[in-house]
């Protein structure tokens, strides 16, 4: 009797926990394919370009050029990396003229909603007393793990299915630790 | 049915707003937390993202000369020396330094200053897009920036800090990039651009030189 009683209020932990856990894991899950894949994208910012074509830009000033594209926006500074690029700095935006060509492009770059703001949870950009809420998280999961593995009994517990599914799951990480480690 | 679950969050949340309250880097000024990505990092090419189109050829200024040119000299240059934005974004360890090393002087005789840490300040015009894991610094002179580099994961400089005026501390270093990873990282350039190339076209390693940063404020 009280071994079922164990059980019984391990599963109503289990259950409670597990909902405070579903935003964090989900703002987790998403961070993580996001940055996972940082080689392809920026998984904070996108980037607008756009282009325009201004003849004869070697001989135009940085603020005749802003003219020629329809944008006299006030820039900060300019900068020229090789003698046939300019760049103009007007933030937000920036300005790339390829001299040769007359080439233009205005680059303005935004954060990407819900995926700023959850990388910036998951790597734990603010510190301070978010690291504590991400420790705890993070011993929430483990309990999770534990109490979701133990608190079935039977044919679907983990005395039987179950630990053949926990060391298929355990085998995974440690496959590629071989492959890769 | 209550659980007794609630009563442990609050007293879990209300242990931890009474400790102190330290790390982070959002603000300048604090003591920063290095922070951690977790996964898909990928060992850094010599000191430089591959998905970066100047990892390899652009690190070393070089000065040319193209005689006069109307655009630049009409325009303020870039990384004028210039007291530090008031609002700034610290990223890493705190800057320890009291000097700042001009950028020409660091360009103009890099052995010169190879293993030492050094503070630099000048405009960022240009970011690592993919992992905000290096950004280049010009100094008040065109052709000439450096490229402050971090290991993955340890900064990440958002590309929204193209144009703002960063201060940065690091250790001056030299890598040499071998033959071999020189034509996998021109041929991969060549491929993704539709072009031809030639690795016999290669023949001698590449000195780069940069930046290892250990700390930087950004005023965006």
């Amino acid at each position: 009797m009280a071994k079922k009683g164990w059980r019984r209020w391990l599963r109503v932990i289990h259950r409670d926990v597990g909902y405070l856990c579903v935003g964090l894991t989900l703002i987790y899950a998403l961070s993580g394919i996001a940055v996972n894949h940082r080689e392809d994208w920026n998984p904070n910012f996108s980037v607008e370009r756009t282009t325009w074509q201004v003849d004869g830009a070697r001989d135009l000033s940085a603020a005749a050029i802003l003219r020629a594209t329809g944008n006299p926006e006030e820039y900060r500074s300019t900068f020229k990396p090789d003698p046939d690029t300019l760049q103009i700095f007007a933030p937000p935006a920036n300005y790339t003229v390829d001299l040769r060509s007359g080439r233009v492009v205005r680059e303005v770059a935004a954060k990407r909603p819900v995926f700023w703001e959850s990388n910036f949870l998951h790597l734990n950009t603010p510190g301070r007393l978010w690291t504590w809420v991400a420790d705890l998280f993070a011993l929430a999961l483990a309990f999770l793990a534990v109490s979701g593995a133990v608190f079935l009994k039977g044919r679907t517990g983990f005395a039987g299915r179950g630990k053949w599914f926990t060391l298929a799951g355990v085998a995974v990480p440690l496959f590629f630790l071989w492959l890769y480690g | 049915m209550k659980s007794p679950l609630f009563a442990w969050v609050v007293c879990a949340l209300a242990l931890a707003s009474c400790s102190d309250q330290e790390g982070g880097q959002a603000a300048a000024g604090d003591s920063p937390a290095p922070s951690s990505l977790t996964a898909g990092e990928a060992a850094p090419m010599a000191g430089g993202c591959v998905d970066s189109e100047e990892s390899v050829c652009d690190s070393q200024a070089t000065a040319p000369s193209d005689g006069t040119d109307a655009a630049a000299a009409a325009a303020p240059a870039a990384g004028d020396p210039a007291p530090p934005p008031a609002d700034e974004t610290a990223y890493g360890a705190p800057l320890t330094l009291d000097t700042i090393t001009p950028i020409a002087d660091l360009v103009a005789d890099w052995e010169k200053y190879e293993g030492r840490k050094v503070q630099v300040r000048g405009t960022v015009v240009a970011v690592c897009e993919h992992r905000g894991c290096w950004m280049d610094i010009a100094g008040g002179e065109d052709y000439q920036k450096v490229r402050f580099k971090v290991n993955d994961g340890e900064m990440v400089f958002p590309i929204t800090a193209k144009g703002a005026t960063a201060t940065a501390e690091g250790v001056v270093t030299k890598i040499v990039v071998p033959v071999e990873r020189l034509r996998e990282v021109y041929a991969a350039r060549a491929e993704a651009a539709g072009e031809e190339f030639d690795p016999a076209s290669i023949t001698e390693p590449q000195v780069i030189w940069q930046i290892q940063g250990t700390g930087a404020r950004i005023g965006l």
